[in-house]
């Protein structure tokens, strides 16, 4: 028996909604509003999103973070499939060892990680540039393809491997033709969340971009000092739509990856 | 011993396979005839999976050798040997229809689309699977999926069919429509079917021969009835059918009879083929049926029948047999299936007086 819920939990539930998402909201609401000032509503515009569009700096990030997190997503998915499929198919000395290692990079701070790997581009003489910001971020994007297509591969039963042996595969048949294509929901939602975790990346990228890769949360970052302006409103409530609706889209091929392995 | 003139289609020549310290299949030698439905049986962990296993190139035997249809497998990986593979749990591709689950060997041999087209709508129509043809193994039956599973394997000819528990995750109405069907399918086909099994009802409805395995080793290979009739060894008297054991030793035996002491009173047995040394410990092995009450028996003689005294314990009904169980003053049990009838009227701890004809002793090792 389930008890509804009382008053005092509504008015906490509310509430508690209320503080998370009310600055979002805001956010989205100003981005429409007609006054340069974050005071009082003064009617309904879309010139910022005009003047965001027009504005080539703004332009180029967006090209820059395309770029970026595009080739590193990619990467992260080839190396995170390709490991995971190595993991699940090989026992070896040192598997437990590795299989931590992969997660430390996730659980560094990111400041860190900009540190650490900006001193290591140094020492090998490596100019900042794009590439530097996209190894960057596979380090941690790896991880999570990684663990996507690993529990993928748990829940895949051996014998559907077998089978295509035995009508006729060889190894590198039974991964093209039997694993990968049943791998496609796990990598693609862990592609996706990986593609949420460049996107919104500042503090590592910020140590690793070259002068001119200025990617689009560093953009937000850079013109936070000058101020808020109606115009960040506007690109950040755009990015808040692209990741909220990857984060949708993840969500629904991963349910309907585990309804198909039922 | 065998009665066909077939060809040999698997060969195993002690084969054994060792998981660490243990011999999970212990120097098996055993040969397949082309055509043939044998079953291996045995109990969970007797080595059969992992015979077949080694059959289909899952496994590489530690030591031994297999051949089908005379070439040696030594090395020879699953993807190309001539034999295909049935899962207990269907293992279908989940990404693929049914039509493209069929089709999937026969693809890989990269046949002309119109060749493969024909063979699967020949083999779906065999398994009567025709409007599922497009639908994703997920939307399927558990009994309809094992068939699509038992038509990948077969659309590619395959010259022996590896059937691993097959029907081990079906409920038994449907289980036992299956037997039925699988082996009007191997009949129709002609094509050698291996199957395990762990239950021994299944292995007497379908297999022309069957191996009961266990421990890794074969405890006995001959027909249904021939196991039945003639166990050879304790185990196989056990695990087909029910038996009565009754435990002595060899007093004496010569070419005609053999004299079993069991807890001091004399049984003879006439025409036993094995010869055995004086004070061998033997089980006299009586099936159920074959155990008679004197008191019932018309044309009881003590020259004719081996007689000993049994304490009566209970009655069960089965079906229009009826199903006496009594225990020896020693305390082995035995049963007693007789056509149900009002007329036996024992109670519990009544002294009984129970026999076997002499000619229908067969003796296996204690």
């Amino acid at each position: 028996m389930k008890k509804k819920l009382g008053p005092v939990s509504i008015v906490y539930i509310l509430l508690f909604l209320f503080i998370l998402y009310a600055p979002i909201v805001l956010m989205v609401v100003y981005s429409f509003n007609n006054s340069e000032l974050d005071m009082g509503w003064s009617g309904f515009t879309w010139k910022w999103y005009q003047e965001l569009l027009s504005a080539n700096d703004v332009k180029t990030a967006a090209i820059n973070t395309l770029i970026v997190s595009g080739a590193s997503t990619f990467l992260s998915i080839m190396l995170g499939a390709f490991a995971a499929i190595g993991f699940h198919k090989h026992d070896f000395r040192g598997k437990d060892l590795l299989d931590s290692f992969f997660y430390i990079p996730t659980i560094v701070p990111a400041m860190l990680l900009g540190v650490s790997l900006l001193s290591l581009y140094d020492i090998l003489h490596i100019p900042l540039s794009k590439i530097t910001i996209i190894i960057s971020h596979v380090t941690f994007c790896m991880p999570v393809c990684f663990n996507n297509i690993r529990v993928a591969l748990k829940g895949f039963d051996r014998s559907i491997e077998e089978a295509a042996q035995d009508l006729g595969c060889n190894q590198l048949q039974v991964i093209g033709k039997v694993l990968l294509p049943n791998l496609v929901p796990a990598m693609l939602s862990g592609g996706l969340l990986a593609f949420t975790f460049s996107l919104e990346d500042v503090l590592t990228t910020f140590f690793v971009a070259g002068p001119k890769d200025v990617t689009l949360s560093m953009y937000i970052f850079g013109q936070m000092k000058a101020g808020m302006k109606p115009t960040l409103n506007a690109l950040s409530t755009l990015l808040i739509i692209v990741t909220v609706s990857l984060g949708v889209i993840m969500q629904l091929l991963q349910n309907r990856s585990v309804a198909n392995s039922k | 011993m065998e009665k066909k003139k077939a060809n040999k289609m698997i060969e195993l020549i002690s084969v054994t396979k060792k998981f660490g310290e243990m011999n999970a299949v212990n120097h098996i030698n055993l040969t397949v005839y082309e055509g043939e439905f044998l079953t291996f049986l045995g109990p969970s962990g007797c080595g059969k999976t992992t015979t077949l296993r080694m059959i289909a190139g899952f496994e590489d035997p530690s030591d031994g050798k297999i051949f089908i249809d005379g070439k040696d497998c030594d090395n020879v990986p699953p993807n190309l040997r001539d034999v295909n593979t049935v899962f207990q749990n269907y293992a279908l591709f989940p990404h693929l229809s049914i039509r493209d689950n069929i089709a999937f060997g026969l693809k890989l041999k990269k046949l002309p689309k119109e060749e493969i087209d024909k063979k699967v709508d020949k083999m779906v129509k065999l398994i009567k699977l025709e409007e599922h043809i497009n639908k994703k193994p997920s939307q399927l039956s558990g009994g309809q999926k094992q068939r699509v599973a038992i038509a990948r394997s077969l659309v590619n000819e395959p010259k022996v069919l590896l059937l691993d528990e097959p029907l081990g995750a079906l409920d038994l109405k449907l289980r036992k429509e299956m037997q039925i069907e699988l082996k009007h399918l191997q009949r129709e086909l002609g094509i050698t079917f291996v199957y395990v099994t762990h239950d021994q009802e299944e292995a007497l409805t379908i297999s022309d021969r069957i191996v009961i395995m266990n421990k890794g080793n074969i405890e006995q290979l001959g027909t249904a009835t021939e196991i039945y009739d003639t166990p050879r060894t304790k185990f196989a008297a056990n695990f087909i059918g029910e038996t009565n054991l009754i435990s002595g030793w060899i007093m004496e035996q010569d070419d005609q009879r053999t004299l079993i002491n069991v807890h001091n009173s004399i049984m003879e047995a006439f025409e036993v083929e094995k010869k055995y040394n004086v004070r061998d410990k033997v089980c006299i092995c009586v099936r159920p049926e074959n155990m008679h009450f004197v008191d019932y028996l018309p044309d009881y003689s003590e020259e004719r029948y081996n007689t000993i005294t049994a304490i009566y314990d209970e009655q069960i009904y089965i079906g229009n047999l009826r199903r006496h169980i009594l225990h020896t003053p020693e305390g082995e049990e035995i049963k007693i299936t007789r056509y149900a009838r009002k007329d036996e009227n024992y109670n519990r701890g009544d002294y009984v007086k129970i026999c076997w004809s002499k000619k229908r002793c067969i003796l296996v090792n204690d």
